[in-house]
Formats: structure tokens, C-alpha cells, sequence
């Protein structure tokens, strides 16, 4: 029985830790402008100069607390908050201090979550000739009233603007969210808001569902009965025309809520759906390295205490077992449009998928929710539908 | 010495108890500050409850002129303390054959009530002398001079005899000893005949074994005495010989017509059959005492371990309360959803319900109990005719020539202006008219007999609505009859589940039937492809609904920090699913298969 069973917090020894390299690097920037309606990632709304520069000295330090591990990242994701909200200056200090940190040899992706209604050609350059190569907008509508049920403080025609910006700084590497199902949306309007980001010829889109998270200002106003949620047979149309008409212009589904031209996938969050080890630093931010997950302390005074203290900032630590890992990835993997891969996850887990999961494979077949080849499985349309449901089928039950 | 025996009935919550300690209190038994504890209701449970569920029989000496004489003399007053509802009316009977007399006690407030009209008329079946006594006089609402004529036009006592009595001041109390001395016959027994004893209660003791309780109506008992129980031919000899004054007394005998308990070194309860006849083993009686009709158990149900219980402890802890109880019953039962438990007979609903909550209180048993259902006879083709309580026993349609249910007799006084509504309620459970009788001007006793499936469900809930809480209720059993009874089988996704199987009427089912299906629909969860429900009798569908499988349930997002959170998640859902039966590829939460035995009409 090992000691998260028995409920008892412990520390992270990472001397426990397999000594393989670890290939992401996650950096959250827990500040905002303002916070979103739908948003349940944490972030703080009042900010000073001081406590942002402070912000970038802990980061570097808290990088170095991490030293031990082998982080040599392929590939970095800013998110956040809004990471372009750092001054120039200190998000230059963030980026060259992390190379001075860890080894940037083997890094072909860096991506920075960026506001279209800040970003400006002189933040852009920057950001490229620090060795940026991939901006992320969140562009979520071109709906003025939709924005505005999200709470979202930017102009459609921003949006445009950030990407004609963004070329001029040599990015081609770009993306574009969309958020859809929101509350008063109906097909027509998804689909304008849909064709709009197409024209903006982005090799990436990803499309969001709205999701009500818990304890989020939109989930109590749906559950107060202020605004009425999309339906959910809506819901599926919109998914099903999205993926038709991004499928027709070159760019599938790779993943549930992912469109990308072929070679132009999100290599970073491919680490997530794969199972694969990454570093996160900032407050809340999660870890994953070789089956042990933690979770950073999730407020910022908490973690700058940690930090100043020179005490790693994980909590949560939990050491999975092959059978969790094995359900773990399956569920990861059943996100992806390849599906699971019998000989990739034979390597990966030392199980084979068709023997432990032969019952689950047999009765979701049947019920046509998943297609089996000799390669492997993946969701059909219908059980796209249901991804979860299908998904939990793999896990095992919660000790 | 002269002896004196007798009862004080009521309906509940009439003040029997208060009368009780009153009268002890006043014979000198028990102090003022016991009199305030109630001290003949021994069990908490019995006291939260406000009802008495023990008989037990106290004696105490009172001095007495006796009308017409100018000597005072001294009076042994018996007196026999007797549950108090509907449910226990054979423990009540076998009380009252240990008296002479009763003290009939009616609440000044409220009138005469069905329990009331039952227990005198149980008074009246034994050849008991009746007392008529109107309590709670000193309460602002009493209304004696009616309560005084409702008791002459319904029982035929004559108002002026009612005796108008506070238990709770002690007015009215001299009066009423002075009445139990001189109107009560005093016993008649032949003191040297054989020893004939009644045994009308028996209680188990963890120290003494089985302390058996009697009425000595020939003969005597002595400490050291060998005796015989005559019905189950069991032998024993007295260790102790004792009478409750109130508080437990030794003595060395107990004569004719007195009354006091045995200790004999009996270790089961079950070998004490209440109403067998004990006599002396040198020197028997030739005859028993006419018995009692055993308690028969009219309603099931089922008891499954459930949270941290075992099968192991519940079955133990219900064999200790079958040491104290012998009227309830029960065998290993196993469900498809519940798993391994106990189906489990009872005298009524209260019964039952007492039982559950001894369990839960004082073995701290967590289970799951089933709504109950009662039990049927079934005639077999062949002739052969027998008894089950539970719908899976019923044997195939092809060999069933009849199958016959219990029938109760019901007395409902109700205020006149509900009449409609009960009448509406008696039909829709198939109720057969018998009799109204006007109580006073503006109360009814209405009469019907009824089947008593269709009364254990919320009929005391729905009489009480009706009549915004002054109905109440009393019933007897009257019967097995034939009635056009048929299996209902439920399928779930093709597959019959046969914890789901009830015994309904045939013009009931498929109300019944639909109703049932919309709980299940209600319970069970959406799963990922569409599930039929269905009702059916023999092989014949009379309703159907159908679960849709699951429209959507797909995350949008699912990041590096989502994962740990997505697969507590799910894993959860899946942690609930264990808690469930599958029956054939459906998960059947626990909730479907109690639901299922609900009435919610």
C-alpha cells in the first residue's frame, strides 16, 4: 500500500523519480486583465510592476529548485492568465533565464498564449527573436454579444489585427480558439464566427465546447437559471460541422477539440494526450514525470512562500500504478484522432491493450462507439459523442 | 385477601400509561418522582414512541371498604399493562384473558377512536367487566358529557357510569380504585384443583433465561415445583417465583387467581408458546385452558446489510431480538441487486418498523430495508394449497388454479365531512363497503373490508390527510381470499429481473406497471445505448418505456493540468457503477429496486 492510499501528504522526492529526460516545459502566468466568465484556470486580476518582476525572480528560482530533474524540453507552452500581459522586459528576463537554466538543444516548439487585444509588433518581435515560434490567440467569438456573454474584453476585428501583426513578426506558426455552444448561439452564428477564423488561414484552430466549470461566474448564473445552455443535440451538430468543415480545407480533427494542417499539431499538448513526462512552473500548474503526478501550490502568495523558502512548490503528489496508467493513457489517448496505438502502448506501459482491455473492446464495438484494426482503436463519430463515457470504461474503479 | 385483575385499554396516546402510574402511584408502589419517569414503559423505544409494546403484569395492595360494609379489607390489584396499536392486537387479547375485568380509558379531548371500538370489543369477546374512564379532564378542550354519550351510542356503556378521571392531576383516581374494588368479579378458580396457569407473556433476560409470565387459575405455583407446560410438553423446574410490585419481588408461591412470573431455567423463548397452560408434573390437570390463536405474521420484508454491517452481524443481532420477540420471523433471503440478507415476517407496519429501528439502535446495524408486501396463499392445481410471501416463490401460471390474499376488517372514525374522500380511498383499494355508523353529530365509523395489500403501503399516511390528522384506524384480520392476482415481471433491456417481480391485481397492473416503469426510468442512468422497459404478465407486454442512451458527454478540454481532475472524475462515475447490479449489460443502482416496491400513487 503506498502512502497516497493511506491519504498521508507527502513530499516529492525526486530521487524517486525515473531518471529519463523529461521533454515539456510548462510556464503559467497567472495574470489577467480581467478574469473571463467560463475561465477556471487560476489567475489574478490586480497586478503590480513590482509584484511581477518579483513574479519572474521566484519563477527563475523555483526553475532552478527543478535542476535535479532531467528537463531538457522539446517543446515550452506559456499559458495562463494571460502570459502577453508581462512587460517586454520581464518576459525577455523569463525566457533567457529559463535557457540559462535548462538545456534548449532539443527545443523545435515554444508557444505563448497572447491576447488579441494587446499584442503589439514590437511584444511580437521580441517574443520571436527570444525563440518563440508559436502564438496562440484567444479569439473565442466574432460575435460582439457572444464576447460579451463569455466577458470577454476584446474586439472581434482584434483578432485579425493580432495575426496580421503576428506575420509581420516572421510567426507562422499560429492559432486561433473558438469557443461554441455558448449560451444564445445558434448554427448560423457558429458557423460566421467559424468562417471567419478560417479566412484568417492560421495553420491551427482549436474549437471548444463551453464547458461550465464548477464554481465558474457562468456555471452559477446557468444554475441561478440566467442563461439558458446551448442544447445538447446543438451542441453535437456544431462539433460535427466543424469537423466536416475544417476536414474539407486540409485541417482535421487530430484530437476531440484540435484542427491543424498536417505537421502543424500542437506538439506540446501531444506530450498530455500521450502520456508523456512534462515540468510545469507557476502557481497551479500540474507536473507529469513517469506515472507520478503533482500539482503546484495554487495560489500565488502560497507558492511565492514555497519558493522564497527554497521548498519545492508540489502538492497533490500521486503515484500511479501501472493498471491507473495504462486506464490513464487510454483515456488520454482516446482523445486523439489516431486513437491508441496497440504497439506504442505495449512499449509504453508493458501492457497489452488487447488483453487487459479485451471486455471493454468487445462491448464498445459492439455498441459501434469505437473502431478496432490491427493498428489499433479510436472513437467513431458516435462515440465522439460520448468520448467520456467511453473513456471511464478503461479506468479502473478509485481505490 | 380479596384479588382483583385487570387491563386498562385505549386507543393511543389516550393516557393509558399515565393512568397506570397514576393508580400505582396512588396504591403506594411508586414514588412522585417515578411516577413523572413512567416507569411501567421499560424500552426507550416504547417511550419516544409514546406506546407500549411488553405487556407486564404489576400488583400492589390497596385497603378497601367495600360498599356496604363498614371493615376495611385488604385488596391485591393485578394489573396487566397492554399494548397499544393496531398491530398487537393478539398481544392485547392474551392480556385481557388473564383479567376479570378492564379499565376502558378515553381521552376527553378526542372521543371515542377506532382502537377505542377494537379494544373494547376485545374486552366484551373475553367476558371482561368494562369501566368506561374519562381522562384528561383538567385540559381546556375536554368535553366530558359528550365523550360520556359517544361512549353510550357506540359501545352501549351508559354515560352516567363513566368514571371522569386526570391521570395527570390524580383527580377522579379514588374513585376509580374504589370502583375496580367493588364492581370487578373477583377471580374464580378452584385453589384445590391441579395447578392450571395461563402463560400470557414472556421476556427474555440475559442473566435468568426466559422469565415466563401467568395467570394461576386452579391450584397454586410453588418455588421448587415441577412443572409441565401442557402444549409443547416441555419440563421444568421453578428456580424463582416472582411478582412485579412494580419492582421484580420474590416469592414462595402464587396463589388461585393471583398473578407473577416464572424463572425455570428456560433458555429459549421460543419453548415459551404464549396461551400453553402450565400445570404441576406429580399431580396434571386433565384439560389445558382454552389457548390463544397464535400471532400470525401478515407482513414481509427484507433486511440486507448495508455500509459497514456484515451479513454476520446483522443475522446475529436478529437472533438476540428474536429472543425478546418471538412474534417476528426470519430466514436467509438473497437478491440480485441486495445480495445475501433476510426476508423478514411481521405482525404489522409498526411492528416492523420497530424492529428496524431496535436494530439500528440498539446493535447499530446499518441496512437497507424493502417496502413490504404481505403474504398470499396459493392453490395448486393438485389441490395442494400454501403459503408464500414473495412473488418469486409464486410457482408456474400452468399449476396455479387460485391465489388468495389476506383480508382485514377495517373501522375508521372519521369526522363527517371526509367521508367522501375515504369512501373515494376504500374503493380505490378495492374496499367493500359494510356499514356507517353516526358517532355524535359530526363523527362517522365507517366500516370496509379490504384487501391487506392495499393498506400497508400510506393508507394511515392518506387517512390522515383526508382528515387533516383526526382519522384513525383499526383493523382485523378476517382471511385469505380469492382474488384475481397475477405476477408482474419487469424487463430490463429483454432481460427479467426478478427482484423487480410483484404480485398485483389484474386490473391494477398495468397502472401499477407503468408507474413502476417511470420509477425505474427515473433511477436508473442513461447509458450508451437505449435500454426498453418493460412490464409484462406471463408472456404478455402491458407497458413499456424507454431509456435513450446518452446524447452527449464529451469534455472540450483536456490539458496537462485537466488529466489528474478528468480521471478522479470518471473513475468516480465508475466507483458508483460498482455500488450497482448489471443485469445483462445495464447497471442497476440499489435505489431502483426500493423505489420499485413503493406505492407513490
Amino acid at each position: 500500500m503506498t502512502l497516497v492510499q493511506l491519504g498521508i501528504p507527502r513530499s516529492l522526492d525526486l530521487r524517486d523519480l525515473p531518471r529519463a529526460e523529461i521533454p515539456g516545459l510548462y510556464v503559467h502566468i497567472p495574470f489577467c486583465f480581467h478574469k473571463c466568465h467560463y475561465c477556471d484556470f487560476y489567475s489574478i486580476t490586480r497586478q503590480t510592476e513590482e509584484r511581477m518582476t518579483r513574479f519572474i525572480d521566484l519563477m527563475l528560482r523555483e526553475a532552478e529548485l527543478w535542476r535535479d530533474l532531467r528537463v531538457k524540453p522539446k517543446t515550452i507552452f506559456f499559458g495562463g492568465g494571460t502570459p502577453s500581459l508581462l512587460p517586454l522586459e520581464q518576459m525577455r528576463r523569463l525566457i533567457e533565464g529559463l535557457r540559462n537554466r535548462f538545456d534548449f538543444s532539443q527545443l523545435n516548439e515554444f508557444t505563448v498564449e497572447a491576447n488579441p487585444a494587446t499584442v503589439s509588433l514590437e511584444y511580437c518581435q521580441m517574443l520571436r527573436e527570444a525563440g518563440v515560434d508559436r502564438l496562440s490567440f484567444g479569439a473565442q467569438s466574432f460575435n460582439p454579444s457572444e464576447l460579451s456573454t463569455l466577458e470577454r474584453h476584446h474586439n472581434p476585428d482584434d483578432v485579425p489585427r493580432s495575426v496580421e501583426i503576428a506575420h509581420r513578426a516572421r510567426f507562422t506558426r499560429l492559432n486561433v480558439d473558438l469557443i461554441y455552444a455558448i449560451p444564445g448561439q445558434d448554427l448560423a452564428s457558429w458557423s460566421q464566427s467559424l468562417e471567419r477564423a478560417i479566412a484568417l488561414n492560421t495553420p491551427h484552430l482549436s474549437c471548444y465546447g463551453l464547458t461550465y466549470e464548477p464554481n465558474t461566474p457562468i456555471a452559477v448564473k446557468r444554475r441561478l437559471g440566467l442563461l439558458q445552455p446551448a442544447e445538447e443535440s446543438l451542441e453535437l451538430q456544431m462539433l460535427h460541422h466543424t469537423r466536416d468543415c475544417l476536414a474539407q480545407i486540409g485541417k482535421p480533427a487530430y484530437e476531440i477539440s484540435n484542427y491543424a494542417t498536417f505537421g502543424e499539431e500542437c506538439r506540446h499538448n501531444l506530450l498530455y494526450w500521450n502520456g508523456s513526462s512534462y515540468v510545469a512552473l507557476g502557481p497551479s500548474a500540474s507536473s507529469h514525470v513517469h506515472g507520478t503526478r503533482w500539482k503546484n501550490r495554487p495560489h500565488l502568495g502560497e507558492w511565492e512562500a514555497s519558493i522564497t523558502a527554497g521548498e519545492r512548490p508540489a502538492v497533490d503528489i500521486e503515484t500511479l500504478t501501472p493498471l491507473q496508467r495504462a486506464g490513464e493513457l487510454a483515456m488520454l489517448q482516446l482523445r486523439l484522432s489516431a486513437g491508441l496505438n496497440f504497439d506504442a502502448f505495449s512499449t509504453q506501459t508493458g501492457c497489452d491493450a488487447r488483453t487487459i482491455f479485451a471486455d471493454q473492446l468487445q462491448r464498445l464495438s459492439n455498441l459501434q462507439m469505437i473502431e478496432i484494426d490491427e493498428r489499433g482503436f479510436r472513437l467513431t463519430n458516435k462515440g465522439l459523442n460520448v468520448a467520456d463515457a467511453v473513456a471511464s470504461e478503461f479506468l479502473a474503479p478509485s481505490e | 385477601m380479596q384479588i382483583r385483575n385487570f387491563s386498562i385499554i385505549a386507543h393511543i396516546d389516550h393516557g393509558k400509561s399515565t393512568l397506570s402510574d397514576r393508580l400505582l402511584m396512588r396504591a403506594g408502589a411508586i414514588t412522585e418522582r417515578e411516577f413523572k419517569e413512567q416507569i411501567l414503559d421499560d424500552m426507550d423505544l416504547e417511550r419516544e414512541r409514546g406506546i407500549t409494546i411488553k405487556a407486564s403484569a404489576v400488583t400492589v395492595f390497596h385497603e378497601h371498604t367495600p360498599a356496604g360494609s363498614t371493615k376495611a379489607e385488604k385488596f391485591m390489584l393485578n394489573f396487566i399493562d397492554t399494548p397499544g396499536h393496531v398491530d398487537f392486537h393478539y398481544e392485547v387479547q392474551k392480556a385481557l384473558q388473564a383479567c376479570e375485568g378492564a379499565i376502558l380509558v378515553v381521552d376527553s379531548t378526542q372521543g371515542v377512536q377506532a382502537q377505542t371500538v377494537a379494544n373494547a370489543y376485545a374486552a366484551v369477546d373475553v367476558g371482561l367487566e368494562i369501566i368506561p374512564v374519562i381522562n384528561k379532564i383538567d385540559l381546556p378542550g375536554a368535553r366530558p358529557e359528550v365523550v360520556a354519550e359517544e361512549i353510550e351510542q357506540v359501545l352501549g356503556f351508559p354515560a352516567e357510569d363513566a368514571i371522569l378521571v386526570s391521570a395527570k392531576t390524580g383527580e377522579g383516581i379514588d374513585e376509580l380504585i374504589e370502583k375496580l374494588c367493588d364492581i370487578l368479579p373477583p377471580p374464580r378458580g378452584l385453589p384445590d384443583a391441579p395447578t392450571r396457569a395461563l402463560i400470557f407473556d414472556s421476556i427474555y433476560d440475559d442473566y435468568r433465561g426466559v422469565i415466563t409470565y401467568v395467570r394461576v387459575v386452579d391450584g397454586e405455583l410453588r418455588k421448587g415445583q415441577k412443572i409441565r407446560f401442557m402444549g409443547t410438553d416441555k419440563q421444568y423446574q421453578i428456580t424463582d417465583l416472582g411478582k412485579l410490585m412494580p419492582r421484580p419481588k420474590q416469592v414462595e408461591r402464587i396463589g388461585t387467581g393471583e398473578v407473577g412470573f416464572i424463572v425455570a431455567a428456560i433458555k429459549d423463548l421460543h419453548d415459551v408458546r404464549i396461551g400453553d397452560t402450565v400445570t404441576d408434573l406429580a399431580n396434571p390437570a386433565t384439560e389445558a385452558l382454552p389457548g390463544y390463536k397464535p400471532s400470525q405474521q401478515m407482513v414481509y420484508c427484507d433486511f440486507y446489510p448495508s455500509g459497514k454491517t456484515q451479513y454476520d452481524e446483522l443475522r446475529d443481532a436478529m437472533d438476540r431480538l428474536s429472543l425478546n420477540d418471538s412474534s417476528f420471523s426470519f430466514e436467509p433471503e438473497s437478491n440480485d441487486a441486495l445480495g445475501f440478507g433476510f426476508r423478514c415476517g411481521f405482525l404489522g407496519l409498526l411492528h416492523m418498523e420497530i424492529i428496524q429501528e431496535r436494530l439500528e439502535r440498539e446493535f447499530n446495524i446499518q441496512m437497507i430495508q424493502t417496502a413490504p408486501t404481505v403474504t398470499y396463499e396459493v392453490k395448486q392445481t393438485d389441490g395442494s394449497v400454501f403459503r408464500i410471501d414473495s412473488p418469486s416463490e409464486l410457482p408456474e401460471p400452468t399449476t396455479v388454479e387460485e391465489i388468495r390474499e389476506p383480508f382485514i376488517l377495517m373501522n375508521l372514525i372519521l369526522p363527517a365531512d371526509s367521508v367522501g374522500n375515504l369512501m373515494k380511498l376504500c374503493e380505490d383499494r378495492r374496499g367493500t363497503y359494510k356499514k356507517t355508523e353516526y358517532i355524535g353529530a359530526t363523527r362517522v365509523m365507517l366500516q370496509y373490508e379490504l384487501p391487506l395489500a392495499e393498506v400497508i403501503y400510506d393508507f394511515y399516511d392518506r387517512l390522515k390527510s383526508a382528515t387533516k390528522g383526526y382519522g384513525t384506524m383499526d383493523f382485523d384480520f378476517i382471511g385469505f381470499r380469492h382474488g384475481d392476482l397475477v405476477k408482474m415481471d419487469i424487463l430490463v433491456n429483454g432481460d427479467k429481473v426478478d427482484a423487480l417481480s410483484v404480485i398485483v391485481h389484474r386490473d391494477h397492473a398495468e397502472a401499477r406497471g407503468r408507474k413502476l416503469l417511470v420509477r425505474l426510468k427515473e433511477e436508473i442512468d442513461r447509458h450508451l445505448f437505449e435500454i426498453p422497459l418493460q412490464a409484462a404478465i406471463g408472456g404478455k407486454i402491458i407497458a413499456r418505456e424507454t431509456i435513450k442512451s446518452v446524447g452527449k458527454n464529451v469534455t472540450a478540454k483536456c490539458y496537462g493540468g485537466d488529466v489528474t481532475r478528468k480521471r478522479k472524475l470518471l473513475e468516480k462515475q465508475k466507483e458508483g457503477k460498482k455500488r450497482m447490479k448489471r443485469v445483462g449489460s445495464v447497471d442497476i443502482p440499489q435505489e431502483a429496486f426500493m423505489a420499485i416496491l413503493e406505492s407513490d400513487d
